[in-house]
């Protein structure tokens, strides 16, 4: 994809334009996965991801060089963000699939085990309580998103979504007292 | 759950971010003066207030949560889908064309040039920095290879570590797709097998060895042209396994693979299949493999595992071609047998010298004209063909076609008849005839479906055969002044088929009727050289289309 189409779709794509979305989801997906893998291999010893780096270095070669305006990249942000935060759930779910299968919860349910599936349990409730979240409050679900799957400081995640920081600062804040509630509350 | 009201929430929201950048004592008396008499509201408040003090997922990063951990590494180094539109190096990615062993194989477009590739973008091998050497080495090698039979190889490209391979796009279908398609014989398939076997020698002449010959590295593109795949690949495969010596695939890697990354086991040779050396004719051994399914219709080694296949492959002596189907000519069936010795020592010396042997028993053919013509009829080599019949299978029915066509000039004829290929261009006032030859009695329909006087489309019942026969041959049509392309359908029924009369098939429905008959029972035809084709089926009616282009004078 040249980058002037990809100006042309994530601009689409900030006004709602759903085949926009549906054209740019697997392409930024892709790059995503395969930006991780490539340097997964590479800091193989040190096998963590900064999710806001990858996005950033997708965000490179998808628009290369040329002319792109900040707004489009800060569009980008937001598209990369909630995808990002797709591959960490299709992960966590695949992984407590694996593992009900694998019988580990009927042997044992050992503290290890429990620890082991804290991580994707939690997950998958903070990702129900954002759906929500995102039906009263589109913003408040996308500072969410940018600052914890994609690892944007405050100034980043302010620019990328056009909020002053201080809103940026009263939305994580408010929406992470109600996410805590939401995580909670027995269904 | 069920959603809060709207406007509840923002009114919480609001006052909780107004009330969390209040220091602590002052939160609850502005709380209480803010909310007045709406007690609900206060509530709300007061639990999200509460909640703002609890640790929360949110609070840590993702890596110290092990949600990015080895499994989602693996996950995200197994996963290399590509979406179109995505760009590798200067390839764009416009959409899948399947799945192999070492990856995925992509159609592309290359941005630079202009053209059309298929892009194999390579699973990362996990092999040593040696390893990936001697593959890019003798992938670079095969790249050096320019022969009509064998795909080219354009590029070799990494681009954030994934390496891939650009090649020439063949648009078709692989050979492992056609074996046992009704409609095409074992001669075409043969005849393609043979041209697989020009494309092996000649790498085989730079000292190229394939290492994994298979019907589905064999592709035949829509003109019939026969391109092997994937030629010095396949260490690559060895390289995956996890085995030391990446030239060897052992049983014990096997073993490890499962079969699932190293592909099918029945067509490795013996020596392949015990991790020693391999040279030429270790393909020439996998090219046997080959002939004898395509010949036999059922695979020399068929094991319940891929291990009981490999023991197979390195004990086990197949049936004799002949005691599989005795009507293969004992010099095919000798070709194919000296192929699949144990002992490289005593197979052909080199696919060179498999080509020979194979052109060799077309030569014999005339020698065969009385199988020929105990199978098909005594006209069914007619046209001197080139082609022995491998006998029919059980419950098979195969129609010989063949076109003829006269050249003309001011109404008078120009030399003899000759055979024509359909895929011929013929000339306004040239002629044409159709034979069909069969096993068994049976009747010929001819219909055209063609533009008529009016210009719509409509069938035209050209001729009907009144009495059932085993050769039956058409009179001469005439090719008309308008150019274009003449559908002619072809209908050979083991029974009459009283509906279809001489002369233009009514309106709809008996037009309908007719053409979802045809629909119905259509098969593809399969070359066979001069200008004939063969239909195959197990129906009672075995009907094809015959598409012939003419010009105007």
């Amino acid at each position: 994809m040249q980058p002037a189409e990809l100006t042309v779709l994530l601009r689409k794509w900030s006004q709602g334009d759903a085949a926009a979305a549906e054209q740019l989801t697997p392409l930024v997906y892709g790059e995503l996965q395969r930006l991780a893998r490539a340097r997964l291999r590479r800091e193989r010893a040190n096998s963590t991801l900064h999710s806001g780096e990858l996005v950033n270095e997708a965000w490179l070669r998808l628009a290369g060089s040329s002319n792109i305006v900040w707004q489009d990249r800060n569009h980008f942000f937001a598209l990369s963000s909630s995808i990002m935060r797709r591959i960490l759930v299709d992960r966590a779910r695949a992984r407590l699939r694996v593992r009900r299968g694998s019988g580990a919860l009927t042997v044992a349910l050992d503290d290890v085990v429990l620890n082991q599936l804290a991580g994707p349990v939690e997950l998958l409730s903070l990702d129900d309580a954002l759906t929500t979240l995102a039906k009263l409050d589109q913003n408040q679900c996308r500072v969410v998103e940018l600052r914890f799957f994609c690892g944007l400081s405050v100034e980043e995640t302010a620019d990328a979504l056009g909020l002053s920081k201080a809103t940026v600062n009263r939305y994580w804040a408010t929406a992470r007292a109600w996410l805590a509630r939401e995580m909670t509350r027995t269904p | 759950m069920t959603l809060p009201d709207p406007e509840q929430f923002r009114r919480a929201m609001e006052l909780l971010g107004e009330v969390l950048e209040m220091p602590q004592a002052a939160r609850g008396p502005w709380l209480a003066q803010a909310c007045g008499a709406d007690t609900a509201l206060l509530a709300e408040v007061e639990s999200l207030l509460a909640a703002a003090d609890q640790p929360v997922l949110l609070d840590r990063g993702l890596a110290d949560l092990g949600l990015v951990d080895e499994a989602t590494v693996a996950h995200l180094t197994a996963e290399s889908a590509l979406f179109p539109g995505q760009t590798l190096g200067h390839y764009r990615i416009e959409g899948k064309l399947g799945e192999g062993g070492m990856g995925t194989v992509y159609k592309a477009s290359d941005l630079k040039l202009g053209r059309v590739v298929a892009l194999k973008v390579l699973r990362f091998a996990g092999g040593t920095w040696q390893d990936r050497q001697r593959f890019a080495l003798e992938a670079r090698a095969a790249s050096a290879l320019n022969h009509p039979n064998i795909v080219t190889i354009y590029e070799l490209g990494s681009e954030d570590d994934t390496d891939f391979i650009a090649m020439e796009y063949v648009d078709g279908e692989t050979l492992g797709m056609l074996f046992g398609r009704p409609g095409l014989s074992r001669s075409a398939l043969l005849a393609y097998a043979r041209q697989a076997a020009i494309g092996i020698a000649a790498a085989h002449a730079t000292g190229l060895v394939h290492r994994d010959i298979k019907p589905n590295n064999i592709m035949v593109s829509g003109s019939g042209t026969v391109k092997v795949l994937d030629f010095g690949l396949a260490r690559r495969r060895a390289a995956m396994a996890g085995s030391g010596d990446p030239v060897t695939i052992s049983l014990t890697a096997l073993g490890i693979g499962s079969g699932s990354v190293l592909g099918t086991p029945a067509y490795m040779s013996p020596e392949q299949a015990v991790g020693a050396e391999l040279d030429a004719r270790s393909d020439v051994f996998s090219f046997g493999v080959i002939l004898y399914e395509l010949v036999c219709g059922q695979r020399p080694f068929r094991g319940d595992t891929p291990q009981d296949t490999l023991h197979q492959v390195t004990v086990f002596d197949p049936p004799p071609v002949r005691a599989v189907d005795a009507s293969i000519p004992q010099a095919l069936a000798a070709l194919i047998e000296r192929c699949l010795r144990k002992d490289k020592e005593k197979r052909p010396a080199s696919m060179a010298v498999v080509v020979e042997e194979l052109a060799g028993l077309e030569a014999v053919v005339p020698g065969r004209r009385r199988l020929v013509a105990a199978l098909v009829g005594a006209a069914a080599i007619a046209g001197g063909g080139g082609f022995w019949f491998t006998g029919q299978r059980e419950g098979f029915r195969r129609v010989v076609i063949s076109l003829q066509a006269q050249q003309m000039a001011a109404g008078q004829p120009v030399g003899a008849p000759y055979f024509a290929s359909p895929q011929d261009v013929f000339r306004a006032g040239w002629r044409f005839r159709l034979r069909a030859e069969s096993r068994e009695p049976g009747f010929l329909y001819v219909i055209n479906d063609g533009p008529g006087e009016d210009g719509k489309n409509r069938l035209w019942v050209l001729f009907t055969a009144s009495n059932s026969e085993r050769n039956i041959e058409t009179g001469w049509y005439v090719f008309d002044d308008t150019p274009g392309t003449e559908q002619v359908w072809l209908v050979w029924s083991a029974n009459a088929v009283p509906d279809l009369r001489p002369g233009p098939v009514g309106e709809a429905p008996e037009a309908d009727r007719i053409e979802a008959l045809m629909n119905r029972f259509r098969l593809n035809s399969a070359p066979v050289g001069n200008g004939r084709v063969t239909v195959e089926g197990q129906s009672d009616i075995l009907a094809t289309r015959l598409e012939l282009r003419h010009m105007g004078r």
